[in-house]
């Protein structure tokens, strides 16, 4: 029984998708970023109430606690990427074009249904729409510099890391 | 607390050798050998743990959530974003902005989509047949995930 309980952040994240495929499948707000959000409420709701179960008599919980709480994280953490591949990750896309196409795509057709356009239209009108930049009269400014304090932190652990600013340098 | 120490210091140990053989030498199949260091910290830190078998289980399950959660953050640090390269882009442009033409010029398809068409070959999700590319078992098993997930929540459109 002790061993079941050990998988808690396990469990706790089942239900955490299955909260989150639930909620966006049955809501007429298709909020994609909300429905993480419950889906990990979801399951830290249930994470607790498991651990709350286990808890009572054992003395070293406290750190069990602590562990099984950072591990649910984790994974909520994956599982939030998960999804963020399934929406932004260029190679999934690439992966996704090709799967429909079993005689397979040279390079120019593959572009043809998948390319820079797409990209920037995409991404430069969800950076606009949040004020990240402002387009005015054919040029592009920083607006809200979120974005721009996010790639400077990226651009620091790059460095840290791999010891280059870009993959390109 | 010692479950807790011991499961930190297990992940610490892991991304410090990581940094190490980073430094020393970046590897050419970086995402390989992150799961080789990952892995076997982990086999070394269950030989060396002594702890009832719900422990080691804890143990486990919070090491590996950890490594997975760094080694998918690794990958996001690894490619280029687009979204993070059109900032940066236009920050560097400083006061007088960026122009949609050399904006256009800078983000194109060799700097956006040909690095991430090598990274299917180089990670064995595709090879090419001919002038083709076409999936490997691998790339159609991992797309198939993807789009049976998007079939789950009911989403149309295609990410990217």
């Amino acid at each position: 029984m002790e061993s079941l309980w050990a998988f808690s952040p396990v469990f706790a994240l089942f239900i955490n998708a299955a909260s989150q495929i639930v909620y966006y499948r049955f809501t007429d707000n298709k909020s994609l970023l909300k429905s993480v959000f419950i889906g990990f409420i979801s399951g830290a709701a249930a994470l607790l109430l498991m651990e709350y179960r286990y808890m009572v008599g054992h003395y070293s919980y406290p750190s069990y606690f602590i562990v099984s709480v950072s591990a649910y994280a984790a994974l909520g953490y994956c599982y939030f990427h998960f999804i963020n591949l399934g929406e932004t990750a260029r190679r999934i896309r690439l992966l996704m074009e090709l799967y429909g196409y079993g005689e397979g795509l040279a390079e120019d057709e593959l572009l043809r249904c998948y390319n820079a356009g797409n990209i920037i239209e995409k991404r430069i009108g969800r950076l606009v729409k949040s004020g990240q930049i402002v387009h005015k009269n054919g040029r592009y400014y920083i607006g809200n510099p979120v974005m721009l304090h996010i790639s400077r932190i990226i651009t620091f652990f790059k460095l840290l890391i791999m010891g280059k600013r870009s993959e390109f340098d | 607390m010692n479950l807790l120490f011991f499961a930190s210091g297990l992940f610490l140990a892991a991304f410090v050798i990581h940094i190490i053989i980073w430094k020393m030498r970046p590897p050419i199949h970086q995402k390989s050998v992150l799961l080789i260091i990952f892995s076997l910290v982990l086999l070394a830190g269950t030989f060396a743990f002594r702890g009832a078998f719900p422990e080691h289980i804890r143990l486990w399950l919070f090491y590996i959530s950890f490594s997975l959660a760094y080694i998918i953050t690794y990958s996001a640090i690894e490619a280029d974003s687009p979204s993070l390269t059109m900032v940066m882009a236009i920050a560097k442009a400083g006061s007088d902005g960026l122009s949609e033409e050399v904006f256009k010029s800078k983000i194109n398809d060799e700097t956006l989509l040909t690095p991430r068409i090598k990274d299917l070959l180089s990670e064995g999700l595709a090879h090419v047949e001919g002038s083709k590319y076409r999936l490997t078992r691998k790339g159609i098993l991992t797309a198939s995930i993807f789009i049976l997930y998007r079939k789950m929540l009911g989403r149309e459109q295609k990410g990217g």
